[in-house]
């Protein structure tokens, strides 16, 4: 038997179990269901204890169980539960994950119960089980733990992979993984929920310091005259009264900081899960904002710990040029291991703000601007640095489509005050108020207020009101619950409002990091099921709508950098005063929010990386490394400006250029070097089989006889094969001096790459870290490998946003089977199996087949383009009895472009008949493999097919 | 400056007069439409608190209002003011001095207090009738009031 990767060790696991065992007619006798008929009973058999809850009520629930069945055969989402199949024979089936000590001995007793095993780890095996055996087996004292399988229609790794925090969470190209452990998150907002999973730790202990609820009374922190301070201890002890009824303090904080272990695996963790957490919940009155950022910092560095304090907040009263003292005093709060990252504001698509230079000497030859109040109170605040402008305000109607004059607060000038009710007919119709002052620093400031006393029949937005200057010099205002341009439109004669400089406050102090919002996701599925999108619809990559513009008013280009923002999912707090479903997920731990408060957080965890890595990084360090590391594209524009700012985080770049791109081991012995490019680069592998049994070795290159750019490696030092491919690696010549380098391998080993460039005598890591199929391609530097080096994500051709998510799934499996000639008979979506299909095409489109095992089996291969959604065939180019690859020329025109690797090995004597199929790809286009068996006549497809917009490789098993 | 025809009209007049026939009068008295009431015009207090606070403080009819009714009319304040269980009016306040440690100490002899001190500037708490004797004080060179930040969820 040759030991073939990883899986392959796994085999001689499985093989040195008594076989016996499983083929003595071994009867497996199903328990009682203890308390599962009887809702009423108490769950206390440890054989429940081991099933997740979720899990647990579908079984419990059978009437429930029926529905979720038919959702399911529907093709539509599990209703936020567990996802429930049916089988082939029609009985009702549960893909779970079955955490084990024995896998082998748990796999056998799952097949002995008739259930079957599609995939296994070290410890994992992914099953489906009839619903009355699941208890059965985790009652057997191997199995730790049993959970349901969920439909992961809604990701924060969404946004996680986009900007590439989950390789610094990995450690891939750094010296070690960072997750932001020994700094602190604060969060100044409307709380949290304590009790969330994803702010405990393993052993269930808060990772909260303290929370100060800024909002009652009775227990203020030590050095504070207000609120309530609640303890780590008090937290533990369930003894703190704070709640956060709004929810959006909670979901901020996950998106930063949140662990994730509210769901297996972590699917929904935050960006740096294991820092520590601070909390404020505010009333959001600058003064205690403050107080609230001062708290944490001082919290911190008591503790000696860097900081970083999140601020999804913002508002418009203000000179948005960095002077207030609520600026100010934000900034001076900064400083080495103490950042804020702030929202730049959710305004971009309203005209708060307008701006001119004032003319004229008096209304007639002034400007005017109509303004749209809200019944009750709207606010206009006016600024300007020089020269001398006048202001007044008139009340009018339209009439006949004139404006018809009904009251005035006449024009006054700096150092005046003017205020009185407006009348019509002797009816007040507002209360006008106008202050102006010189301030200290040289700046003019009018204030202008309109309100109704209160008074609930005066209704100001049935008035056009038209504030009016006449003098000079540059002036800028903007509104407070109201907009410029009444009747929704500017008019002939008057300045509209516009959206530039709609960046609020804080995010206009100087050392503030502020953070625009684009989208990562245009869709999710709710809680119930039902499918979500915008209206209008929202572009991956674009810019939100709503993210506020820059400049400051003192001409600072703001925001300073872009984060996801449209759509997140981060946690829901269990306390929400409003019952939005439509945007609750996940079973309800989760919720879906979009606004530059979401961003800012995305943020707030890079840079809680970032302090990981230099506790004293400083406020311009800092924000030179975002900005320096900054992604730029077709949205973003190849220039910063005031709509992205410098471009979108780049959390590995990030890091790294704190970090470095760590050391890499050298290989043990001689490793051989791969040379591509005419030996322009030499590739040497290091391998390690890093906590499993720990041994390393090096790559054996494989050349590819009249293939310049491309070649692959065998690992026999771990393999004890040196004919079985592993890891392959491609580089590009792209021109101007740049290279592009792809790889990826069929192994989920620990290894690392070591790309020299002989031309400069530099080299380059990349390193894959255990447990993993994915590769990555690094398309972004200018020269290789020197300067700063950008490694973009699993993106062929940069620039261009990846859309893996754009396609459902199903339209890809569709597409692409039609493409094979065939159609699955089955479809057990979310694991990977080859399922058997029925053969729709005689002539499938895709014919060029790789021919394994004797020519038994033949391999076709199509492909989907996830940008363009454009398709194509594989085209086959054959290396061994077991293996070969497919270029793709009808997506790339380039029929010796090495793309997709596959390789079969024969598992049928310790794997239940299985053959197992290896599948790795060095581009993100979707990709799915039918294979005829010619001995049986039967057809497969691999179900689910390999969605676009990743490197990553996936093994599938079948029973021919 | 011409200004010219609205292009759009979608207020109807009769709807505007018949909501003003509902209209109450507050404190000030109705006035004739053709009799507008004289403008109240006055200085701020040398310029060193800022206009929306001065709005409030420099109007003795509304420091009047609020004296004999804390809770009224709170909501048409242009800036964040709270009330305390026995009835005062607190004012955070962001405070500029020459010597703080002076300020601080008269803020919490007037029955304020002071969150916290940044290089010169306090915040604090002031009552709303102890602003203008602040700003007297000559080590104050500046008081500014707060507003309410709205989070930044769309």
């Amino acid at each position: 038997m040759h030991a073939r990767s990883r899986i392959a060790q796994l085999v001689v696991l499985l093989v040195v179990v008594p076989l016996s065992a499983a083929h003595a007619g071994r009867t497996f006798v199903v328990g009682p269901r203890q308390g599962l008929s009887q809702p009423s009973a108490p769950l206390v058999a440890p054989s429940i204890s081991k099933i997740d809850i979720a899990l647990r009520g579908a079984l419990a629930d059978p009437m429930r169980r029926d529905d979720r069945h038919r959702i399911a055969k529907r093709g539509q989402s599990g209703r936020g539960f567990v996802v429930v199949e049916q089988s082939a024979n029609g009985s009702t089936v549960f893909p779970v994950f079955v955490e084990s000590r024995n896998v082998a001995q748990t796999l056998i007793a799952i097949r002995a119960l008739g259930g079957s095993v599609s995939t296994t780890t070290r410890s994992v095996l992914v099953a489906r089980l009839a619903p009355e055996t699941v208890e059965s087996i985790a009652g057997r004292n191997e199995v730790v733990r049993i959970e349901g399988s969920y439909r992961d229609s809604l990701k924060m790794d969404l946004s996680r992979a986009d900007i590439r925090a989950d390789q610094v969470y990995a450690g891939i190209s750094l010296p070690n993984a960072f997750k932001g452990a020994g700094v602190v998150v604060g969060v100044v907002d409307s709380g949290i929920d304590w009790t969330h999973s994803d702010f405990k730790n393993a052993s269930g202990q808060t990772r909260i310091l303290s929370i100060w609820d800024q909002t009652t009374s009775g227990k203020p922190p030590s050095g504070y005259s207000v609120g309530y301070e609640c303890t780590a201890a008090n937290i533990n002890a369930s003894q703190c009264p704070e709640r956060d009824t709004n929810t959006h303090g909670t979901h901020v904080a996950g998106i930063a900081a949140g662990n994730g272990r509210s769901r297996s695996g972590a699917p929904l963790r935050g960006i740096a899960p294991e820092a520590d957490l601070i909390i404020v919940k505010t009333d959001l009155s600058e003064a205690n904002i403050i107080a609230g950022v001062d708290y944490i910092f001082k919290r911190a560095q008591a503790l000696g710990k860097p900081a970083v304090v999140n601020l999804s907040l913002a508002g418009h009263v203000g000179p948005h040029d960095g002077t207030s003292s609520y600026e100010r005093t934000l900034s001076d709060l900064t400083g080495a291991g103490k950042l804020v990252a702030a929202a730049n504001s959710n305004e971009g698509n309203s005209r708060i703000h307008m701006g001119y230079n004032a003319q004229g000497t008096s209304y007639s030859t002034g400007i005017s601007t109509l303004v749209n109040a809200e019944k009750e109170l709207t606010l206009i605040d006016l600024w300007y640095n020089s020269g001398v402008v006048s202001v007044g305000l008139r009340a009018n109607l339209v009439v006949n489509g004139q404006l018809q004059k009904l009251d005035e607060l006449p024009a006054i000038s700096t150092g005046q005050t003017a205020r009185r009710a407006l009348t019509d007919g002797g009816t007040i119709i507002g209360y006008a108020s106008i202050e102006t002052e010189a301030r200290p620093e040289g700046g003019r400031h009018v204030f202008v207020a309109i309100d109704n006393n209160e008074t609930p029949s005066i209704d100001l937005s049935k008035i056009v009101w038209e504030l009016y200057t006449f003098g000079s010099g540059r002036i800028d205002g903007w509104t407070t619950k109201g907009v410029f341009d009444a009747l929704n439109q500017p008019s002939d004669g008057f300045i509209g409002g516009d959206t530039s400089m709609t960046v609020g406050m804080p995010a206009t102090a100087n050392n503030v990091i502020a953070v625009g919002a684009y989208v990562t996701r245009p869709s999710w599925v709710d809680v119930d099921g039902q499918t979500r999108a915008y209206d209008p619809p929202v572009s991956i990559g674009a810019i939100s709508s709503f993210s506020s513009l820059g400049p400051t008013r003192d001409g600072r280009r703001r925001p300073s950098i872009s984060a996801p923002g449209q759509a997140i999912v981060s946690t829901l707090s269990s306390t929400p005063e409003e019952n939005a479903r439509e945007y609750f997920a996940q079973g309800g731990s989760y919720r879906i929010e979009q606004g530059t408060s979401q961003a800012s957080p995305h943020v707030t965890g890079l840079l809680a990386l970032m302090l990981q890595a230099r506790s004293s990084l400083g406020v311009s360090e800092a924000l030179s490394i975002l900005q320096g590391t900054a992604r730029k594209d077709g949205n973003t524009g190849g220039s910063a400006n005031n709509t992205f700012g410098d471009g979108k985080i780049d959390a590995l770049a990030a890091v790294q250029a704190i970090a470095g791109t760590g050391t890499v081991t050298p290989p043990p012995g001689n490793g051989a070097a791969l040379r591509l490019l005419n030996g322009r680069f030499e590739i040497t592998l290091a391998a390690k089989d890093t906590g499993r049994s720990n041994k390393s070795g090096n790559g054996v290159p494989i050349a590819e006889p009249g293939n310049n750019l491309f070649g692959y490696f065998s690992i026999p030092d771990l393999t004890g094969d040196a004919g079985n491919p592993e890891v392959f690696i491609k580089v590009l010549d792209v021109g101007g001096g740049k290279y592009w380098v792809f790889y990826s391998g069929l192994t989920d080993l620990e290894y690392t790459l070591t790309v020299r460039d002989t031309a400069t005598g530099k080299s380059k890591a990349y390193k894959k870290a255990i447990g993993s199929f994915c590769g990555d391609a690094d398309t972004s530097f200018s020269t290789f490998p020197g300067g700063t080096i950008t490694v973009l994500s699993v993106v062929e051709k940069p620039l261009l946003q990846f859309s893996s998510n754009a396609m459902p799934l199903a339209s890809i499996h569709a597409s692409l089977s039609d493409r094979l000639g065939v159609a699955a008979k089955a479809q057990p979506a979310g694991l990977n199996t080859v399922s058997e299909a029925r053969v729709i095409h005689p002539t499938a489109n895709c014919s060029s087949a790789l021919n394994l095992f004797a020519s038994r089996f033949s391999l076709t291969m199509a492909a989907q383009d996830p940008r363009s959604g454009g398709l194509g065939c594989g085209l086959a180019l054959p290396k061994t009895d077991i293996f070969g690859y497919y270029s793709i020329p009808d997506l790339t025109s380039n029929p010796s472009n090495p793309e997709v690797f596959t390789k079969m090995l024969d598992a049928r004597q310790f794997d239940n008949g299985n053959f197992w199929i290896f599948v790795g790809r060095l581009t993100d286009f979707s990709v799915a493999l039918r294979v005829d068996d010619r001995q049986t006549q039967k057809s497969f497809l691999t179900d689910p097919p390999m969605p676009g917009g990743n490197l990553c490789g996936a093994v599938y098993v079948f029973k021919p | 400056m011409q200004r010219s025809a609205l292009s759009l009209v979608t207020l109807n007049v009769l709807m505007v007069v018949a909501f003003m026939a509902g209209c109450t009068t507050g404190d000030s008295a109705p006035q004739a439409r053709d009799n507008p009431p004289s403008v109240s015009i006055q200085r701020n207090i040398e310029g060193k608190i800022d206009a929306a606070l001065a709005m409030v403080v420099n109007d003795p009819a509304a420091m009047e209002r609020l004296r004999k009714n804390p809770s009224a009319g709170r909501s048409a304040i242009p800036f964040v003011i709270e009330e305390t269980p026995d009835g005062r009016l607190l004012v955070p306040v962001f405070v500029e001095s020459r010597d703080v440690s002076a300020t601080a100490a008269a803020i919490r002899a007037a029955g304020g207090s002071v969150e916290t001190t940044v290089a010169s500037r306090l915040v604090a708490r002031v009552p709303l009738n102890g602003i203008a004797t602040l700003a007297g004080r000559d080590e104050v060179t500046r008081i500014e009031s707060t507003s309410r930040s709205e989070l930044k969820r769309r």
